[in-house]
């Protein structure tokens, strides 16, 4: 009787056993997050819109610059001058997601859409700071000017904001030569 | 700050006694001499001070008080405004104006007086070549020629030679002066994003900056460029024509730091030019290197005649629909 009965008792923990392991090997594997897909459409408002849905996932905040910049290439393809007021929209949208902040929020619009140069440094005087780093300032105003290009002439079509930016450019780097050599001569 | 309070509160003071003399004056009591010592004289008439006395002078100190209080504010008021107006920038003293002015006539007497020494070199140069002479030096016409040239040739290095030093002495006053100012008012004082600023605000037209074609390299005569220089800072001084003050300045100042240096190198050329002849005792012939020394001179004095249209026209503002203003705009 013992010997039958530990032998059930054996064979129902063995069965136990299996099942519980069985279970665990079965637990549901989490479904891969779907990926974070750059709009692939023409039109801007649909480029837009799905931005947007895809950057609502936090997953897809650090693709940012990528579906920024596929919403100029989006935008240059229907040139308009609308556009401007389209990102601006979309930018202040991003920062109240918390997606980016104020700040790159101003310098993405404003790299793009603005006459003005965000490339400048506002901490210290020309003399102190700006001269020293001048030949870095040229190279960042010089690839900001290509960015305005992109903004203003192919996304807007707006040639006398693009003339207006391209005219300051060269200004800027004038009045700066000017500065800083006179700023040399006093060291 | 202290001194400032002071006379503000000074007219606060001023301020309260316009609004509190008649009962002040009329509280006052009479001076006598010895005065009793137990009665005081007082306007039985008055209601403030015959009530409460004691209320009545802690309103006056109060009308004092609320009175400088009303004065500092507008001082501070004012300060405020005129602390978000842009800087002023002074570029363009008179001792500059002066001294652009001065350099561009003394360049013009030079011109003048160069003129004709050069004419009569191309004409001879020119009957030279007409004539053939080249390699036949010992022919007594082309020696004749030749010599002339020399001679015509000298007479120009001593009018350079004389008036150079004069030139220069203005173009580098130019320098000097406008070299202070920048680095006083645009390196020391401005950030360079208060330098777009400046430049953005100086030419409000939006045709003004988007005509503004770089006036540096420009070709021309060199006193036309001075003078040119001086109607640009009467001009950009008086912010008429919506030309930058900051921007005709460095077009100035690197214009001229170039032709300091063309001017250095033209001195240079002369002296060796003239040791050349001095130790070969060449007068008679002439050499390429001469021509080329005159070619030179004419470049930089006369320049070249063309000079292309600095402007062009935009379509006026306003011509277009409105544009957006997004609330990231600077």
């Amino acid at each position: 009787m013992l010997p039958q009965f530990i032998l059930r008792l054996s064979l129902y923990n063995s069965i136990v056993i299996s099942m519980a392991l069985w279970l665990s090997s079965c637990q549901t594997t989490p479904a891969p997050p779907p990926e974070c897909t750059l709009p692939q459409t023409t039109g801007v408002k649909q480029a837009f819109t799905h931005t947007r849905k895809e950057l609502s996932r936090s997953e897809c905040h650090f693709r940012f610059d990528a579906y920024f910049d596929r919403l100029l290439d989006t935008a240059a393809g229907d040139p308009n001058p609308q556009h401007s007021e389209h990102f601006s929209e979309f930018l202040i949208w991003a920062n109240s997601q918390d997606i980016i902040t104020r700040r790159n929020a101003e310098e993405y619009y404003n790299r793009y859409f603005n006459a003005k140069f965000v490339s400048l440094p506002n901490e210290y005087s020309n003399c102190a700071y700006t001269c020293r780093m001048k030949d870095e300032i040229v190279h960042n105003m010089k690839e900001e000017l290509r960015q305005k290009d992109k903004g203003l002439l192919k996304i807007m079509a707006n040639k006398r904001a693009y003339a207006r930016a391209n005219s300051l450019h060269d200004s800027i780097l004038t009045v700066l030569e000017a500065t800083c050599t006179a700023c040399a001569i006093s060291r | 700050m202290t001194s400032i309070l002071g006379i503000f509160l000074a007219f606060g003071i001023f301020f309260a006694r316009s609004l509190a003399i008649p009962p002040v004056i009329a509280a006052r009591p009479p001076i006598t001499k010895n005065p009793p010592l137990k009665e005081v004289v007082v306007n039985p008439n008055n209601p403030i001070v015959s009530q409460n006395p004691k209320l009545f002078q802690i309103s006056v100190l109060l009308q004092f008080f609320w009175g400088g209080v009303l004065s500092s504010i507008l001082l501070f008021w004012n300060s405020f405004a005129v602390g978000a107006q842009p800087p002023t920038i002074r570029l363009f003293p008179t001792t500059v104006i002066e001294n652009v002015k001065e350099a561009g006539q003394v360049a013009r007497d030079m011109e003048i007086s160069l003129q004709d020494v050069i004419a009569d070199m191309e004409q001879q140069w020119k009957l030279y070549q007409e004539s053939k002479c080249e390699g036949y030096e010992g022919d007594e016409g082309c020696s004749q020629i030749s010599q002339q040239m020399g001679n015509k040739y000298l007479e120009m290095l001593s009018l350079m030679d004389s008036q150079l030093p004069q030139i220069e002495h203005s173009v580098q006053a130019t320098i000097d002066s406008l070299e202070n100012r920048l680095r006083q008012e645009l390196g020391q004082k401005l950030t360079a994003r208060d330098l777009q600023e400046v430049l953005v605000s100086e030419t409000a037209s939006d045709n003004q900056l988007s005509n503004r074609k770089s006036r540096r390299h420009s070709s021309g005569r060199l006193s036309e460029r001075f003078r040119q220089y001086y109607n640009l800072v009467l001009q950009a001084s008086s912010h008429t024509g919506g030309n930058s003050v900051a921007l005709a300045a460095a077009d100035i100042y690197l214009d001229s730091k170039e032709v300091l240096e063309l001017i250095q190198l033209t001195q240079g050329e002369i002296n060796r030019a003239r040791l050349m002849i001095e130790l070969r005792n060449q007068f008679g012939s002439v050499t390429p290197e001469m021509h080329e020394v005159v070619t030179g001179v004419k470049k930089i004095l006369l320049g070249e005649k063309d000079m292309a249209t600095a402007y062009e026209t935009l379509p006026p503002a306003g011509t277009f629909p409105e544009e957006y203003q997004s609330p990231l705009k600077f």
